[in-house]
């Protein structure tokens, strides 16, 4: 099915919707910099590395994004959708005692490789915010050179399915578990 | 591999353990893996009430710095079983990445990345796409100021 004309890809088609989350949850969301993303290899291996991905609420999906530099997460979704973010690790996100929360998902991906940050500028600028150093990409003429591609991004998108949380990250205990609806 | 795992795994407290769940949904949990060489295998703890099963599985260890900076990450492939006294995860591969290995394999990482960019836009045939390093910069300037 074709995109309407000037709809960038990855916009959302039905205006989006709003997830009613426990305020915990959204916050962990929010603030936690990096969480776990896992996709399904070829021969069926959840494996997951770390990215830092952009809530948009208003949305009810998730804004990731992975170089073409590194383009096996962007192989296994295109395969198989089903992917889960794990947040995990609070670093530096100042909440204290906070959940540890799973979110099982559908993800899509763009075909097409965007170099601007035009229209997701939000998730760069946090990105930027939340990894000062990583601006020295592309700050002076080597670096544009050399890392060029780190820029060259696929844009994941993520909603959740099913999300699962764990009161004070202790997963000694039950999660606790909310279905989404919407989906499926 | 076993030396990897015994030098790299103590770095870290705990590691995300990562399964398939029956409708086929990754499912990850933190555990605290402890390895058990002699029987090949990473016995976990404090798993219990989380749906584990066994079959094809990975351990994902990694640590970041308060700016998101300095990580060491490193992904162990392998299968997780169910063993007397619990789980146990066999590992079958060590996949080292940020901060695991010295700088000049770090370098070869980065080499990488680019010849896998160069690869995937030739495989599509398409030319390299130009980066807009001013609207870039003006974003960069943004989270300066936040």
């Amino acid at each position: 099915m074709s995109r309407p004309e000037n709809e960038p890809e990855g916009a959302v088609k039905d205006g989006g919707y709003r997830l009613m989350l426990p305020p915990e949850v959204e916050e962990v969301f929010r603030e936690f910099r990096t969480c776990e993303f896992s996709t399904m290899t070829r021969d069926g291996v959840p494996v997951a590395w770390l990215v830092s991905p952009l809530w948009r609420p208003g949305e009810g999906r998730f804004v990731l994004t992975t170089s073409i530099g590194l383009p096996r997460k962007a192989f296994n979704i295109r395969r198989d959708p089903k992917v889960s973010l794990l947040f995990s690790e609070p670093t530096a996100s100042d909440i204290e005692n906070p959940p540890a929360v799973l979110v099982q998902g559908d993800a899509e991906i763009t075909d097409q490789i965007r170099t601007s940050p035009a229209g997701f500028e939000d998730y760069w600028e946090r990105l930027f915010t939340i990894q000062p150093a990583g601006k020295m990409y592309g700050a002076n003429a080597l670096t544009r050179y050399l890392m060029d591609w780190y820029y060259m991004r696929l844009y994941i998108f993520v909603r959740p399915r099913r999300i699962l949380w764990w009161p004070e990250g202790d997963f000694g205990q039950s999660p606790n578990e909310v279905e989404v609806g919407h989906v499926g | 591999m076993w030396d990897e795992i015994e030098k790299y795994l103590p770095m870290f407290e705990t590691a995300v353990l990562n399964f398939a769940d029956s409708e086929g949904y990754p499912y990850s949990i933190r555990c605290r893996p402890a390895p058990d060489r002699p029987a090949g295998v990473l016995r976990l703890g404090h798993t219990q009430g989380n749906g584990l099963r066994a079959g094809p599985a990975s351990l994902l260890c990694h640590s970041h710095d308060d700016n998101t900076w300095n990580q060491k990450i490193f992904v162990l492939r392998g299968r997780l079983e169910e063993v007397e006294g619990g789980w146990a995860f066999r590992p079958e591969k060590f996949i080292p990445s940020m901060g695991i290995g010295s700088v000049l394999d770090m370098v070869h990482a980065v080499i990488g990345m680019r010849r896998s960019a160069k690869s995937y836009l030739e495989k599509r045939s398409l030319s390299r796409p130009r980066v807009p390093w001013g609207e870039i910069e003006v974003v960069k300037d943004r989270a300066s100021r936040t």
